[in-house]
């Protein structure tokens, strides 16, 4: 009886000892070190490796492009006798799709460009800089720093026209394939800051169908 | 009381044939697409030419090129046009053909030079264009410098 508890107890050590070398020999080599998926440099202009149904960087620069190329084409914008004073930001343009985007990817985006190639036809407020350009316009008429060489003005500027727009959405879903469709509509419009008419508008449309689950943050 | 039925029968059947016949007269026949003509057409312009004779083959301006071979025998551009809009700047305007008889879909860009063939600008954006079999769709453009001497429409498949 107790010969038979002692080699009962060693089996057991012996077992042990068994699984516990095994277990570290398997934390050891099996390291996976599969060198995985090396960076890739995109166009931005083009489809990227990870797509979805949603707006992205082609569809960013696609769109951006032809309403600066169209606001460029309107004479009321882009022919004036005096170069009309023109607000572009997101303050006013809304985000009522599924999707979550930073809008000033497309406001800054159109900004800027459009700045670039009106080359003095249009004249950009920077609305967001206001504090900063209070800021020392308050210095300079308190004495704290000179006048600059530009010279000084009543005021800031004021806006002639402003962006507004909306990104809405409309998403369909196939429950038994589970492929994802999404129209998305993105319209521009600039407002007459004055009387409130809209001088201008554009439309860009995309519909896009994918069952890969791609998450856009 | 039969045979008026049949009679009448008849001549309705005869009607709708004659309706359908004179449709048919009437409507266009399906667009069908020689590519011969289109590959023989030579630079019609200005080209950009190698430095070494023959290494390259010169692409002409003012035109549309196809970039993809994949989509050589399907896509057909069909007439290239330009004009200056209110604000001095240039629209182009290619009408594109599906010569197939499936839905395809190309992106295109213009690139706008100078009377120098300098880069007047940078090349627009890529634009999805969608075309329908066997219909034509077109791709609209403008420039935003006003003095543009040339222009190059580029034809690429959709990814």
């Amino acid at each position: 009886m107790t010969l038979t508890r002692v080699t009962n107890f060693r089996v057991t050590q012996v077992a042990c000892a068994t699984f516990l070398t095994g277990m570290l020999a398997a934390c050891g080599p099996a390291v996976d070190n599969s060198p995985g998926v090396a960076t890739i440099s995109q166009d931005p202009g083009r489809q990227g490796a990870v797509a979805g149904v949603g707006i992205e960087s082609n569809d960013i620069q696609s769109m951006t492009d032809r309403m600066m190329r169209d606001m460029l084409g309107n004479p009321m914008l882009a022919n004036a006798a005096n170069p009309p004073q023109v607000i572009i930001d997101s303050e006013f343009f809304l985000n009522d799709s599924t999707q979550r985007i930073n809008k000033d990817l497309i406001t800054n985006r159109l900004r800027v460009n459009l700045n670039r190639a009106s080359q003095g036809r249009m004249v950009f407020v920077g609305r967001n800089y206001s504090n900063m350009v209070q800021h020392e316009r308050n210095l300079k008429r308190d004495g704290v720093v000179d006048t600059g060489t530009t010279g000084m003005t009543a005021a800031q500027a004021g806006g002639d026209y402003r962006l507004g727009g909306t990104i809405a959405s409309a998403d369909s879903r196939d429950a038994r394939t589970g492929m994802m469709q999404r129209y998305t509509q993105i319209t521009f419009e600039m407002v007459d800051l004055e009387r409130g008419v809209i001088v201008w508008s554009g439309m860009y449309e995309l519909s896009k169908a994918a069952a890969d689950d791609v998450v856009y943050r | 009381m039969k045979k008026l039925v049949l009679t009448m029968g008849k001549v309705a059947a005869g009607v709708i044939v004659a309706s359908i016949m004179a449709h048919a007269a009437s409507a266009q026949n399906v667009v069908k697409c020689d590519f011969r003509g289109f590959k023989k057409l030579g630079p019609s312009g200005p080209a950009i030419v190698s430095g070494v004779a023959g290494t390259m083959t010169p692409i002409a301006l003012n035109s549309v090129q196809i970039i993809d071979k994949n989509i050589a025998k399907k896509i057909l551009p069909q007439g290239v046009f330009a004009r200056r809009t209110d604000t001095g700047t240039i629209e182009v305007m290619a009408r594109l053909i599906n010569c197939t008889d499936y839905p395809q879909e190309v992106l295109v860009r213009t690139s706008f030079m100078d009377i120098d063939q300098f880069p007047a600008e940078p090349e627009t954006a890529w634009q999805r264009v969608f075309l329908q079999p066997r219909s034509t769709a077109v791709y609209r453009e403008m420039s935003i410098s006003m003095d543009i001497g040339y222009y190059l429409i580029e034809v690429d498949e959709g990814e």
